[in-house]
């Protein structure tokens, strides 16, 4: 790893960081190969140098491997299904959801916890419904294709604490935190997530009580799916799920997500036969 | 000494480090959010940290909490421009801020602080 002056970066160079903006966005992702408009980009919010890996560290794995892709048809079937339950509608978007989340699956931590939940049906589809979910409201919400791709990231792994059995433990948050945390290949956006998707905009979530302006963009959004999703495996009627969800509108959830994910909702098909 | 300076205005993260110029032996490294600072508090490994409340989510009292629970070394300097705001000051303290210092930052406290903490770090190695 080498620290280069931004003047002196070239095209080709791959990014050994993540470099944020003020609002916790990422503009470039660790193991990223520059390219001139992301340069360009760089110099124009002043940023001075930036660590450069000597060697391509982040050589992708295979895609293809048996657990991604058990997952690319886990992904197909719930979205399958999200659809028979006329609440949701991921339709619209869904070639893009199964991009997004195939791209993924190559990331070694992603493999990891999937294959670490492969036994407990309810872990490994709570993970990829709320990642196909998720990443439906990041695509209405105009996300770049780099965020998508975080944001699928941190819905998969985001009850990583559980260890490998579903479990509505309260420590699981911050045991996931410190999990990921101690991998420094995931990046603290997804970390943070992990820490946050059980507080609450109220400030009565766990583990740290944080509300409102304490909770990460990307946290705020998966709780919103979380909480859907579990009432779902709860075998709650999907439209109550759906009401119970939304009325918790600038209670338990900041009121941008979950009118973000009212957009999401097949209001036409709610009640069809 | 390794200090960390969490602000999302690089006009007062340049302020911020003007003012350590004069101190020796101290290596610092800036965060623009939140989300940042926990990432280079896992890279960088400070020993200080000077933090900003009003940021962006997550915003500084949520760094603080996190940072204070995670590692019971670093010490944080909240700064802030609620100057009257009693409660905010009282949630610093609880969860464990060493110093709080209302904005704009007078480079003399800012010193003092610093100084005060590494007193406590030279103390602590001493014991």
């Amino acid at each position: 790893m080498k620290k280069v002056i931004i003047d002196d970066l070239q095209e080709g160079m791959i990014s050994n960081q993540t470099i944020y903006n003020e609002r916790g966005t990422i503009l470039v992702a660790q193991g990223v190969r520059l390219t001139i408009s992301i340069i360009k980009r760089l110099k124009k919010i002043n940023i001075a140098f930036i660590d450069i890996q000597d060697d391509e560290k982040f050589s992708s794995c295979s895609p293809f491997t048996p657990t991604a892709q058990k997952a690319i048809s886990t992904v197909k079937t719930l979205s399958s299904g999200l659809f028979a339950l006329k609440t949701v509608n991921v339709r619209n978007n869904i070639v893009a959801i199964e991009e997004i989340i195939h791209s993924v699956l190559a990331r070694p931590f992603i493999q990891e916890f999937l294959e670490s939940c492969t036994d407990d049906e309810r872990l490994y589809t709570h993970s990829l419904r709320t990642a196909i979910l998720s990443t439906n409201m990041g695509l209405i919400k105009g996300y770049d294709n780099l965020n998508l791709q975080y944001l699928a990231m941190s819905a998969i792994v985001h009850d990583c604490g559980m260890g490998n059995k579903f479990d509505e433990d309260e420590e699981h948050a911050f045991r996931g935190f410190m999990k990921l945390r101690q991998n420094l290949d995931v990046d603290m956006t997804i970390t943070l997530v992990c820490l946050q998707h059980h507080e609450r905009y109220n400030g009565t979530g766990f583990p740290f009580s944080c509300g409102r302006t304490q909770i990460s963009e990307f946290a705020c959004l998966l709780a919103v799916v979380d909480h859907y999703d579990r009432l779902l495996m709860k075998n709650n009627d999907p439209r109550k799920a759906l009401f119970d969800t939304i009325g918790q509108k600038s209670v338990y959830f900041d009121p941008r997500m979950v009118d973000l994910f009212a957009t999401t909702i097949d209001w036409p098909r709610i009640y069809s036969i | 000494m390794r200090l960390l300076i969490v602000d999302d205005s690089a006009l007062i993260r340049f302020h911020i480090r003007g003012f350590l110029g004069e101190l020796s032996n101290v290596e610092i490294a800036e965060a623009v959010s939140g989300i940042e600072a926990l990432e280079k508090h896992r890279t960088f490994k400070p020993d200080i940290i000077i933090l900003d409340y009003i940021m962006p989510a997550p915003d500084g009292l949520a760094i603080l909490k996190i940072v204070t629970k995670i590692d019971k070394n670093v010490k944080l300097i909240m700064a802030t421009t609620l100057g009257n705001q009693k409660y905010i000051y009282k949630s610093f303290i609880e969860c464990g801020a060493f110093a709080i210092l209302a904005k704009p930052i007078i480079k003399e406290d800012l010193l003092h602080a610093v100084k005060s903490i590494e007193h406590c770090i030279n103390v602590g190695d001493a014991i």
